[in-house]
């Protein structure tokens, strides 16, 4: 078969930032399949030197507006192992908290507006208000109780402003965190139709072997965390970051690209399902299990249904975290920060994988080096490799050139890419 | 009216603020939130403190003229148009634990809320609210009462006062509708004798002698009025950072702003409090500010308080409780001003030009 | 779609993002209690992050990030050319946001130090008001959406709008939150427009500024009353620009 095709996507919709998919395919051969990232490249690690620590996490939140969260605990994580400090335990708790509201916010916008309309045959969310509003309440109903959770923990949904080196500066009243409770239980209901929806998706079945890696599970399905571990069968310490990401420059793109064991590796949901499906809550367990998603899953499509088990782990979670919260004294919420030259590393996992954030101070508090090592940069490299694959497999089986067009897109869509965070 | 006075315990005290709850009245009084202190309904009377240590950050002004608030909202249906009013105040409402001064300062917002038309949603929350006040047992550093005509023992504004004793309270009725906060007295409520004016006496004497202010006189007034172009203006006022800190939490401060907040469904007439010291607030609709600099403004808030009377012996519109000096982030004191620029324009005539 | 009983066209937006963290962009889709009324209201012809849908013909363009690469330069000139009304969103838009920071710096150097052998062209950062006319500019990191829905609103039906003139300082005595200044940290409040509802200061930050200066405001003073505190001379310049939204008074 002699079949010429060309896919060429400049600027993929429904994904946070700008990256191009081009496809070459010349008497039926494939000659070129690419993911690049073509995002203004930002610099913050150059402008994170001689920023004062009490403005790092602040510059930190603004190097992705989806997971601000994450990158300001992150950074808080990184200055407070440089500055040796432990944070009060409710602190602790209120940032997971937060952390969880992201982690909902983040996955239910991925999923129903950025993922869904793919499923449903229509170019995005917004004509499924007319044909099927139903889902749409759903979507909205999630996410505004995610948003909320944000709200009431880190101050407001984007960029976080309660959030402090030391610890945090609010203890949401237990009147808010009761009415959240009674919102996350109930929204139980909600999910339960997530399940059923994401169900009814038609999943491409597509498989390409490769490594996944996480945090360490160590006292549950871990989002703070001081060891990384692989599928392949790595494990060191999170401050050995630098061994693990192995970052390269390629010349098509702005957004560095990484590997570890083999050519290239994955982070995010499916990394972190396929690493610590055992720490799961038993609820979330159950729900991966009647979707068909057991560990280790190479089917990057099942990121999507990793999201939504996480959905359901973190709701309950949280659930657990505000009992906590309210049965106990909150006692301090900082503990008293001491600047001091050094270094330290920050992991956190992000709703897209695995966060890392270096930073060197000098005595005044002050940042001299800084290196960040975000999720969607270490999974560039993989989804470029994916679409080779995918591109022969589905090429194989006789498919449109409309149809594989959607299916690149989907799958660069699966590994819910934030791209201007990559090339911060 | 024959004044009705009598001693009361602490336990005394919280039990008739429980049974005026137990009324359906809307006790509002200080408490601790976050280690501040300010006015809230209470829900018990255990949160209510009896015995603060200084005055609540905000003046309790807002329970009769709420910091915004609605005066009418409508929706759009197509091309109908549906109005509705903000409900009248539900229950009558107890204003518990008010400093003398701040008593005063309610008065102060009656003469701007009251008199010629009256405004129909504070007279229906005045109608309805009681007074309660108490008298001083200590001056905090930034009161000067006394040297605006006030004492922190006055009964200006109040229907009820108390005063701390050495032991327990004093409660004295003080108007009508102070009597009607009564049903039965409780018998086992203790008399005052007549000699406890004595101990009051005392009290005023002790707390007045802690401040040290020395008095803004009456005929200042006239002084400021007539230095009004004086270029003393410009430094007294140069530090003004026209934050509004003063303006909200003055007692007696009633300016406001109107705001139309609507979309293509509904919307709301607000009426929401402003400050005579950010830039806006006369600004015309042609554009042109008559106030258009920051000494203008703050000059204007000083005279509002001391000056720009009907009467000469009108009483000041600064009732003396001291916030703004206590919380201005650039260190202005309002006293302090007024005295510099009397004496400036003293010293060199009125119309030493700005 | 009626309003006042007049029959009203849904205006044609288009949303694009340059160099920003496209954080604005998501506050479009959030305040949920009122997005449904919201998308009913407009068409929404073009929106990368959301919509594969690439309609031409936007009248309203909304425009996220700070200008920092020859090819933005020529699609904001672009967009400027199609779209009657061009808003800017966000302080990125605006002044360049925390990106402008990056001017503080060598680029050759700061390409070196991130890339390495390989760089990547990148420019000084502008904000979209140095590249093309802005018709209307919504500051804030992130924006207000209920600012955004008051403008889309304005553009539509002619609901008059203004943005607050007044500082930071209004929003925190209206919520009850306690000076910052007090608590001994540094606040921009008193010289920054207000509108953000001041959460910053709620959680017992100082504001930083991030949108821009209030209508006439005491900057000389300010400075002092920040030295008087204490505040280093470095530590008060680096608030101010943060957000790049006082350059030219700072």
């Amino acid at each position: 078969m002699s079949r010429q095709v060309t896919v060429d996507v400049r600027h993929l919709t429904r994904v946070e930032g700008h990256g191009n998919i081009l496809v070459r395919i010349k008497d039926g051969k494939l000659e070129e399949a690419r993911w690049d990232v073509v995002e203004t490249p930002r610099f913050f690690e150059v402008m994170f030197k001689g920023k004062d620590f009490r403005s790092v996490p602040l510059l930190a939140a603004r190097i992705c507006g989806i997971c601000s969260i994450s990158h300001c605990l992150t950074s808080l994580a990184a200055t407070e192992n440089a500055f040796q400090l432990v944070i009060p335990k409710t602190a602790a708790k209120v940032r997971l908290l937060a952390k969880h509201g992201e982690t909902l916010q983040s996955h239910l916008l991925h999923l129903f507006f950025l993922a869904m309309p793919d499923f449903l045959g229509v170019p995005s969310v917004l004509p499924l208000l007319e044909t099927n509003p139903k889902a749409v309440e759903i979507a909205i109903r999630l996410k505004g109780l995610a948003n909320r959770l944000c709200e009431v923990t880190a101050g407001r949904t984007t960029h976080p402003v309660s959030l402090r080196v030391g610890g945090v500066t609010v203890m949401p009243c237990s009147d808010e965190l009761l009415d959240l409770r009674g919102e996350l239980e109930h929204s139980l209901d909600d999910l339960a139709a997530t399940v059923d929806l994401v169900k009814s998706f038609e999943l491409p079945e597509f498989v390409r072997e490769t490594e996944f890696v996480s945090l360490k599970a160590e006292d549950g399905y871990p989002f703070f965390g001081d060891r990384v571990i692989s599928t392949d069968g790595v494990e060191c310490d999170a401050a050995n970051y630098l061994e693990v990401a192995n970052e390269y420059v390629d010349a098509n793109n702005t957004s560095k690209w990484t590997h570890l064991s083999r050519g290239s590796y994955v982070v995010g949901a499916l990394a972190r399902f396929n690493n610590n499906h055992e720490f799961l809550h038993p609820e979330a367990t159950r729900v991966a299990r009647e979707m068909n998603l057991e560990p280790v899953c190479h089917n990057p499509f099942m990121c999507n249904v990793a999201q939504l088990v996480e959905c359901i782990h973190c709701t309950h979670e949280a659930m657990d975290l505000i009992d906590e919260l309210i049965a106990t004294q909150p006692g301090e919420l900082t503990a008293p920060v001491e600047p001091k030259s050094g270094q330290g590393v920050g992991a956190v996992e992000a709703p897209r994988g695995i966060l890392f954030h270096d930073y060197e101070y000098n005595h005044e508090g002050r940042i001299v080096r800084a290196n960040c090592v975000v999720p969607t940069t270490q999974n560039n490299a993989n989804i470029h490799r994916d679409l080779s694959s995918l591109v022969t497999y589905f090429v194989k089986q006789g498919i449109s050139d409309e149809a594989l067009e959607l299916k690149c897109s989907m799958l660069v869509r699966s590994y819910d890419p934030c791209i201007s965070c990559s090339v911060h | 009216m024959d004044r009705t006075q009598w001693l009361l315990t602490e336990s005394q005290l919280r039990e008739w603020v429980r049974s005026l709850l137990d009324a359906g009245n809307s006790v509002v009084a200080p408490v601790e939130e976050d280690g501040v202190l300010l006015f809230r309904p209470l829900t018990s009377e255990e949160r209510a403190i009896l015995a603060p240590s200084g005055k609540t950050r905000w003046s309790p002004k807002e329970f009769l003229f709420p910091r915004s608030e609605p005066l009418y909202r409508y929706t759009l249906d197509g091309g109908e148009v549906e109005i509705e009013n903000p409900p009248a105040p539900q229950r009558p409402q107890v204003l518990f634990g008010v400093r003398s001064c701040d008593a005063g300062g309610l008065l102060r917002l009656d003469e701007i809320f009251l008199s010629g038309t009256k405004d129909p949603l504070y007279a229906a929350r005045r109608e309805s609210t009681t007074v309660v006040s108490m008298a001083c047992a200590a001056a905090d550093p930034e009161c000067f009462c006394t040297a605006v005509g006030g004492s922190p023992v006055g009964e200006e504004g109040s229907d009820l006062q108390l005063v701390p004793l050495e032991e327990g309270w004093l409660l004295r009725v003080l108007t009508e509708k102070g009597e009607a906060l009564f049903g039965d007295v409780d018998e086992r409520w203790q008399d005052a004798p007549a000699a406890i004016a004595k101990e009051v006496e005392k009290l005023e004497r002790r707390v007045a002698g802690q401040i040290e202010r020395s008095p803004v006189k009456q005929e200042w007034s006239k002084t400021l009025e007539d230095g009004f172009e004086h270029e003393a203006w410009d430094r007294l006022a140069q530090h003004c950072l026209g934050c509004s800190v003063c303006a909200y939490v003055c007692p007696s401060c009633s300016c406001f702003d109107m705001n139309h907040e609507a979309n293509a469904w509904c919307g709301e007439q607000c009426r929401s409090w402003d400050a005579c010291t950010f830039a806006i607030f006369t600004h015309h609709a042609s554009g042109h500010n008559p106030r258009s600099t920051h000494q203008e403004r703050y000059r204007q808030r000083v005279l509002h308080k001391f000056a720009f009377k009907a009467e000469d012996d009108e009483p000041f519109r600064c009732v003396g409780c001291g916030r703004c000096v206590a919380l201005c982030p650039a260190g202005l004191d309002i006293v302090d001003t007024v005295t510099a620029a009397v004496a400036a324009i003293r010293e060199e005539g009125a119309d030493a030009a700005r | 779609m009626k309003y006042l009983g007049i029959e009203s066209q849904r205006p044609k937006i288009g949303v694009f993002d340059f160099t920003g963290c496209e954080g604005c962009q998501l506050q479009l889709a959030n305040k949920e209690e009122t997005l449904a009324a919201f998308l009913s209201c407009i068409d929404v012809v073009c929106f990368r992050e959301i919509s594969s849908a690439s309609g031409e013909g936007f009248t309203i363009a909304l425009v996220e990030g700070a200008i920092s690469r020859e090819d933005e330069v020529e699609r904001i000139r672009w967009i400027r050319e199609q779209a009657e009304v061009l808003v800017a969103l966000g302080s990125c838009a605006c002044f360049g946001g925390v990106n402008r920071l990056k001017n503080d710096f060598d680029l050759d150097e700061a390409n070196r130090e991130v890339y390495g052998d390989q760089p990547k062209p990148t420019l000084p950062v502008r904000a979209i008001n140095e590249v093309v006319p802005v018709d209307l500019e919504i500051p804030g990191c992130p924006v207000s959406k209920a600012e955004v829905e008051r403008v889309v609103q304005h553009l539509i039906w002619e609901v008059p709008f203004r943005f607050p003139a007044y500082p930071v300082c209004l929003e925190c005595k209206q919520r009850y939150t306690v000076c910052v200044f007090e608590m001994g940290e540094l606040c921009l409040g008193p010289i920054t427009r207000a509108g953000c509802d001041a959460p910053c200061p709620a959680a017992g930050l100082g504001c930083w500024g991030c949108r821009g200066p209030a209508q006439e405001t005491n900057f000389e003073e300010f400075l002092s009353v920040a030295r008087e505190r204490g505040f280093s001379e470095d530590e008060i310049v680096d608030r101010l620009a943060f957000f790049g939204g006082f350059r030219g008074i700072a």
